[in-house]
């Protein structure tokens, strides 16, 4: 199966899509196109096959944030550049049923990784965060992703991936 | 300049020259279609990257929108935390992720 990831286009099959996650389905369904034509509050890339090139079979959401340097507690800011922190913020890769364990998930985040890298060479990036459900935290942890901790006891966690990191994986350096 | 890559690439005939040299940009333009970067790489690791002008124009621009984040203030202290360190080497899935 060859996999293309690229942008959502309108008149992509979005109906059919479904990950088994009504919330991802709907978002797609009826918020990811306005979301990146109108609104422009996220990027939606998507994997497709070549054989059928409007059939989504997984997709990504990213959009671009930055923390105020103001806003972190003062003794914290001390081992921090003097500036915002600008980060990428990559919303949950999800898959279509029809066609998980074929290594699409891997394939969507190792490509958000090269969009992260190549944003933050045009634009600078310090980290990527990705708010993950609880039992996919493993399935993050994997790719280097750690806890920022803090937040609620249940619902989503808040994961950090350091942009250097990244970059030191796609020299081959460990 | 012809004449001597048809020598090295052990090709005769100028169409079969051609096609290969057309498959060959075909496929660049393809990848940076894709917005994928094109490189060579080196036994030791070093890499350099092919960029064309030509190649340059069909490449999509990255261009993401921003939106704002809400945070608490323990998740404040983590970030900064996280984000002060040394980073970590990367694991072997990523390293996988990024080899693809």
């Amino acid at each position: 199966m060859a996999v293309l990831i690229r942008h959502l286009e309108e008149p992509d099959q979005v109906e059919l899509f479904d990950c088994g996650d009504e919330p991802l389905n709907n978002y797609l369904r009826r918020h990811a196109w306005a979301n990146q034509q109108k609104s422009s509050i996220g990027v939606t890339y998507m994997a497709i096959e070549e054989g059928a090139p409007r059939t989504v079979l997984g997709y990504f959401t990213l959009a671009t944030a930055s923390v105020p340097r103001h806003a972190f507690p003062k003794k914290y800011v001390r081992g921090l550049p003097p500036y915002d922190l600008p980060l990428i913020l990559l919303a949950r890769p999800a898959v279509d049923r029809r066609f998980s364990g074929k290594g699409l998930g891997h394939a969507l985040i190792s490509e958000a990784f090269k969009i992260a890298l190549r944003v933050a060479d045009d634009v600078g990036c310090r980290c990527i965060i990705a708010d993950v459900y609880r039992d996919r935290i493993d399935w993050y942890a994997r790719y280097g992703f750690v806890a920022v901790e803090g937040g609620a006891a249940s619902g989503p966690q808040r994961m950090f991936l350091d942009i250097r990191t990244i970059r030191m994986a796609l020299k081959g350096t460990g | 300049m012809v004449r001597g890559l048809k020598q090295e690439l052990q090709l005769s005939s100028n169409t079969d020259f051609l096609s290969d040299a057309v498959a060959l940009f075909r496929w660049a333009v393809g990848e940076r279609k894709r917005g994928h970067r094109i490189f060579s790489e080196a036994e030791t690791g070093e890499r350099k990257e092919l960029v064309l002008p030509r190649l340059e124009r069909v490449a999509p621009e990255v261009a993401l929108p921003r939106v704002e984040i809400s945070w608490t203030r323990r998740e404040l202290e983590s970030l900064a935390d996280l984000a002060s360190k040394e980073p970590a080497s990367p694991t072997e899935t990523l390293l996988q992720a990024m080899r693809g």
